[in-house]
């Protein structure tokens, strides 16, 4: 039984338009907020 | 305005809007105007979703922003990539499926219509009083600059606005977006390294960086944990979390920019491609605010940036009193360039010598300061209850008329503009949608032709332009503009988010639940407001917790307010 929300459909039949999965450009996306956050805290503590 | 700031300026905008018409020329049903015949491919949904949310707003008070509170307004946004993510996994695919036009058709089929209208409701009292906002930013500027009065500045806009949506409708918007983001961007990236290049000579970027960082300007991240406090890591990752849900999830004029997208593949796309930049977009917006500060340790600057704020203040019966704080001012300007020297020059000595008297005297002076401009401001007041006395977001705009070579004024001016018609395009056209499609569409014998549609659609487009135009009014006493844009926003995001939260994630929870589940939690946040019993980020995830949790509640208590069990019918 389909539920709302439920994505299975499109991440199958639709990949993006990259070389890289769904999950992958998540996972990217997540990443690069880490390594923002961990920039700018050693910014903040750098030049305090 | 120079002669050729005043040529740019005007050939940038009838530019602009004269590609926004010839874009609007092929919108003649309402499946181009209102989801651009879901034709977009995912560049342009990614510029139209940033350009919607980067408002001249953006780009007027964020550097003010940095100006006044260093970058520590850049954690307001950490949620957003994760937003983003979580939307593309969930919403995003089951609204491309259903084809709705509007985020709020949705709940009509997993709810009520009573919960639809609701949710269609509180969308358009927000959104509607946002669009002020927005359309107050710009006619700010030229108010300023040209000694226009700002109430017919406001209306000008309107006016220009009205243009590109009443014509075009979510095509000629998606089109002009991405140009106009695109002019945006890099009259920004100009107007950094002009500030830059307007440093002292002899101060290297680590100097600038030290000095604004020995100011308490490079606070980007604040770990501690405080919910009254006003930026920290923890209200920008979830307060900003839920903000953003609701914001990308279920706010239409976001919403309708991603569903124009010619697949689900695209309006993922668009969405990731923003939770990747935006963050690294804000914090050199910020940057440039920053930048600006250091430059203004080295030369003289106003009192208070608004000069109709001056001018009431010279004007009122303390005007002696203004002149003190003036004078006194400028002798702390004058005091503070050579303290900063001074601290220059003993960044190379021993830290004992370092941390002495330049360093301690910088951090006095600063105070100082501060407590002249709290004196001018209450000086504004006392002359004028109804003045205005925030100056926060025309300190970019003193930098880059004092500052900035001929031309770029003129270019930086576009800029704004730009943004603003951005914005407050896709804010009309979402109002727009939403009426007509939540609204008008739903009344008995409501007309169901294309081209009555079309007509009402645009009668729509006029009447929400007229009521931002009429707010905008008020909203310079709000204090900073990017501050009340989002504050407006969090009264509203967290219930409705809570509407869609519910409409995934609590099977069990029918119309009549989720609807009285909303109103209680609404009332709850307007009681966390008057009360001022959070800071106004927490506002998105009372809301949104409450809803979910009291619809949750009252279902289990009442029966009849359970939905059926058929989840299916709105996934297909």
């Amino acid at each position: 039984m389909r539920r709302p929300g439920d994505e299975r459909d499109d991440a199958e039949s639709e990949p993006p338009p990259l070389p890289l999965s769904w999950r992958q450009l998540y996972a990217l996306v997540i990443g690069a907020l880490a390594v923002v956050i961990a920039a700018l805290a050693w910014l903040t503590e750098r030049w305090r | 305005m120079r002669a050729l700031d005043v040529a740019v300026l005007v050939a940038t905008l009838a530019g602009l809007v004269g590609y926004g018409l010839w874009r609007s020329r092929a919108t003649r049903d309402m499946a181009g105007y209102l989801v651009a015949g879901r034709q977009l491919p995912w560049p342009l949904i990614a510029l139209s979703v940033m350009a919607t949310q980067a408002s001249a707003v953006t780009f007027l008070a964020t550097p003010g922003q940095g100006y006044v509170g260093g970058l520590s307004f850049v954690q307001f946004y950490f949620g957003l990539p994760i937003a983003m993510v979580v939307l593309c996994a969930t919403i995003v695919p089951l609204f491309q499926r259903m084809r709705v036009s509007t985020a709020y058709e949705f709940l009509e089929r997993r709810f009520d219509g009573r919960t639809r209208t609701l949710a269609a409701g509180l969308f358009l009292l927000q959104r509607g009083l946002a669009a002020g906002v927005t359309l107050f930013a710009p006619a700010l500027v030229l108010s300023v600059i040209l000694h226009w009065d700002l109430r017919a500045t406001c209306a000008l806009l309107g006016l220009l606005v009205l243009g590109v949506t009443t014509l075009g409708g979510s095509r000629a918007i998606g089109h002009t977006h991405a140009l106009q983001f695109t002019i945006i961007m890099g009259t920004m990236a100009l107007a950094f390294l002009l500030a830059l290049h307007a440093l002292p000579a002899r101060l290297g970027a680590g100097d600038a960086f030290a000095l604004a960082g020995h100011l308490g300007k490079l606070n980007a991240v604040d770990t501690h944990f405080d919910p009254r406090g006003r930026y920290n890591l923890w209200a920008g990752l979830v307060g900003g979390l839920f903000l953003q849900m609701s914001y990308f999830g279920t706010d239409q004029s976001q919403v309708g920019r991603y569903l124009a997208a010619k697949s689900t593949a695209a309006s993922r796309m668009g969405l990731l491609f923003n939770g990747l930049f935006k963050v690294p977009m804000q914090f050199f917006v910020l940057l440039l605010g920053v930048v600006v500060f250091v430059v203004y340790q080295f030369a003289p600057t106003p009192l208070f940036f608004d000069p109709s704020g001056a001018e009431v203040a010279r004007a009122g019966p303390h005007a002696g009193r203004w002149q003190a704080l003036e004078a006194e001012h400028a002798r702390l300007s004058r005091e503070r360039a050579g303290l900063v020297g001074d601290w220059l020059a003993s960044r190379a000595a021993p830290a004992a010598v370092r941390h002495g008297r330049a360093a301690d005297g910088l951090l006095r002076l600063r105070a100082a300061d501060q407590a002249v401009h709290d004196s001018a401001v209450a000086v504004i007041r006392a002359s004028s209850p109804a003045a205005n006395t925030n100056d926060t977001n025309y300190i970019f705009l003193h930098f880059v008329l004092s500052r900035l070579p001929a031309g770029v004024v003129g270019l930086v001016l576009a800029a704004i503009f730009a943004a603003a018609m951005n914005s407050s395009s896709s804010e009309i056209h979402a109002l727009t949608s939403t009426t007509i499609v939540d609204v008008v569409r739903r009344i008995p014998g409501a007309p169901t032709d294309d081209a009555r549609l079309l007509g009402w659609s645009r009668a729509a487009s006029v009447f929400w332009v007229v009521f931002a135009v009429a707010f905008a009014q008020f909203a310079g006493r709000s204090g900073s503009l990017v501050e009340t844009v989002n504050q407006l926003g969090s009264l509203f995001y967290g219930t409705i988010l809570g509407i869609f939260l519910c409409a995934f994630f609590v099977h069990r929870a029918g119309g009549p639940a989720v609807f009285f589940a909303a109103l209680l939690a609404e009332a709850a946040v307007l009681a966390c407001w008057k009360l001022d019993l959070v800071f106004w980020l927490w506002f998105n995830v009372v809301g949104c917790l409450l809803t979910v949790g009291l619809a949750a509640l009252l279902s289990q208590l009442v029966p009849a307010w359970r939905a059926a069990p058929v989840p299916e019918r709105i996934a297909d």
